[in-house]
Parts: C-alpha cells; structure tokens; sequence
C-alpha cells in the first residue's frame, strides 16, 4: 500500500488507495474524483459525495444531488 | 423482497453518536470500557490466525479502541476507520471515512479484514448489512464481529418497562431488542460467509446508581433510538422510581446496583478454496469398510432378517 495508508501522512489529503476501494453505497458503481471539488461523483446515483479534511462522507443524506 | 421492518432511527443513532464523541473528545471518562474489552478480546482472537490482512476495515470504529488494535497488529496492514457519524472519524488516524453499515461504499473483494465492534445491533437489516460485507470482503477475507445480545441490560429494561407501568398503565420499548447466539451462525451463513462461529460473554458491570449507568450509555451513544419509543417526556418521576425499582431488585450485597452486558462475538470467512469443506459424495479413496475392518454391504441388498425366503 501507498505512505498514506499507514495513517500517518496527509491528515488533510485524501487516502488516493482509499479511493481505488470506494464505490456509490447507493448503486455500487464506480466514482469519478474531482480533486477541485473534494467530491466523490457518482454518475449512476447523480450524487456528489463531499471530502471534508481528507475523509470521505459516503453517505446519501450529506451528498449534493446533481442536476438532470 | 419487501422492505426491512424500520426499527432503529439511523438520523437519531448519527446524532447520538456525535453527542458521544464531542463528550469523550472533551476529556471523557473511560465510558468505552466494553469497546475496549471486545478490543483486547478481537486482538487475543485475530493474534491466533496465522495470516497476513493488508487491508482491514474498522466498521462503526468509535471512539477507535479496535482500529488502534489493529493497527498495532504485525499481520494487519492499512487499517480504514469507518464511522456513521462523520464527527467520530474526523480526528482519527487516516484513512477514514463516514458510511453507513446499510449501504457499505466498497468495491466487491476491496477488503480483506472487516471489524465490527458494538454497532451492527443497531443496524435495522442486519442481513442485508452482512451481505453488503461479504461481498467486499476478497476471497479468504474475515469478518469479525461484536454485536448485544439478548441479555443485554436485562436489569434496566425490567426496571424502566414496571415504573413505566406503575405510573403510565403501560409500557413503551426503551431498550433495543437484541440478537439471539443461535441466529448469529445462520445469519452468517446466509450472508454467504463460511465456517460461521459465534459464541457469547457475559459482562456484568456495577454503578452506584441506575443515573451512573444512564450517563456510560449516553457516553456511549447507546441511549434509545427506537423508531417506536416512547414520544411522551419522560418525568424526573419515572426516572427516580425505576431508579428505586432497579436498587430493589438489582442491587448486589455492596449495596450497589449490576449490570449486564451480553456479547456475541461472531467469525465468518469469505469462502475461498484452500478453506476445509466436505468431499463431494462418491470422491472417497479409500473405504470404509476397510478401514472398520468389516465386508461393505451394498444399499441395493439391505441386511436381512435370516429368516428371509425368496
């Protein structure tokens, strides 16, 4: 695994092999990055889960819907 | 397949929770002693198996008691922290993340430890939670779990559920129902997870008074979160009167009142072929018949009464 997964660097960051792990708890498709955002996309869902402090919120109530 | 009867409010359980950690945050005072327990006892137990887990996933981690064992251990690598509540995990050793037992964000076989302390009792489709986590566990993947059982506050639910009675003329669920030993194994396997174990512990624990015991399981964002409970305020009256009925009943020869907590601690692996499973009928090279020293009767002449005329 990455420096990262030791727990011990980028407090602020977000894990990158974390992310290679996750997928949309809704519909359990891939997830697309955006690094300026600090969200999790997921297309299928049309849901954008928020990064906050390097940790990802997957959960569907905090997510912004996306528009249509 | 119809819907999982609603038991827990997930939104209340989330903002307990948080309520937990702000209080342990600001300096706490050991209320996660069973989650420290069940740590110790998940690290005698993960310290017996002889293998390498590089990536583990501490599921509901809490105040972290687990996910520093884990990270502790020689054969565990990168250990996630996974909370419901967002505040538990935002000052925790990364990597972390907030998602909820019912709708796990892995990618199937991503994992290859998943841990869960005290926290799927409060999941309301348990079996669709455990599926959710077989599924991202890769081949030969463990799950280990801690879950209340039954017995679990026995004492308080008696105590709460008479004053309740005595002062309303009838009783609202104030203490969750728990999981039985017994269906743990079927739940596992159901789940598709191999060689299920489950076995329980009884811990009984004693306080002052019922008010200490109220207060450790606020601590530990354990108090009610029934969807059903009771909507009417509940009176300083109630309180002091189950608190009397607890001592009448409950209360040891110190004078002070018990406790109980109950524990199933359950394993279940994801099946993998170097796992031991039974031979398929008829693979068998050696016979029994030999082995036992005797002549093999075949099923198509069953042994007969002598006495037998064609």
């Amino acid at each position: 695994m990455g420096d990262n997964m030791t727990g011990k660097k980028g407090l602020g960051r977000v894990d990158a092999k974390l992310l290679e792990l996750l997928v949309c708890p809704v519909t359990k498709t891939r997830l697309v990055y955006d690094e300026a955002a600090q969200e999790l996309v997921s297309e299928a869902a049309r849901l954008a889960y928020p990064i906050r402090d390097g940790i990802p919120i997957m959960l569907p109530e905090e997510a912004r819907q996306l528009p249509d | 397949m119809t819907e999982p009867h609603i038991i827990f409010d997930r939104a209340l359980l989330a903002r307990r929770r948080a309520r937990a950690a702000a209080a342990l945050n600001a300096g706490g005072f050991g209320a996660d002693f069973l989650l420290r327990e069940v740590a110790a006892d998940f690290a005698d137990r993960l310290a017996m198996i002889k293998r390498d887990f590089p990536i583990a996933l501490d599921l509901g981690t809490h105040t972290g008691a687990v996910a520093d064992t884990l990270a502790a251990a020689a054969n565990i690598g990168a250990v996630i922290r996974a909370d419901l509540c967002p505040d538990l995990v935002t000052g925790a050793p990364r990597p972390a993340l907030a998602c909820d037992e019912e709708r796990l964000p892995f990618a199937p076989g991503a994992l290859n430890l998943v841990t869960s302390a005290l926290s799927l009792q409060w999941v309301n489709d348990l079996p669709g939670a455990l599926a959710q986590i077989a599924r991202g566990l890769a081949p030969d993947g463990l799950f280990l779990a801690a879950l209340f059982g039954t017995e679990t506050l026995r004492e308080l639910r008696a105590a709460l559920t008479l004053a309740e009675t005595q002062l309303h003329g009838g009783a609202s669920p104030r203490v969750a129902p728990f999981i039985e030993l017994r269906d743990m194994g079927s739940l596992l396997q159901r789940a598709g997870l191999a060689l299920p174990v489950a076995d329980k512990d009884l811990i009984k624990v004693a306080y002052p008074t019922m008010f200490e015991l109220l207060r450790d399981l606020r601590a530990m964002g354990a108090t009610n979160v029934l969807v059903e409970r009771a909507r009417r305020p509940v009176t300083r009256r109630f309180f002091a009167r189950a608190a009397e009925i607890y001592a009448e009943r409950f209360a040891r020869a110190d004078g002070r009142i018990e406790a109980t907590f109950e524990i199933v601690t359950a394993t279940g692996w994801k099946p993998h072929e170097s796992q031991q499973k039974p031979l398929a009928p008829g693979s068998a090279r050696a016979r029994l018949a030999d082995a036992l020293g005797t002549t093999e009767i075949s099923t198509g002449e069953k042994a007969a009464p002598k006495t037998r005329r064609d």
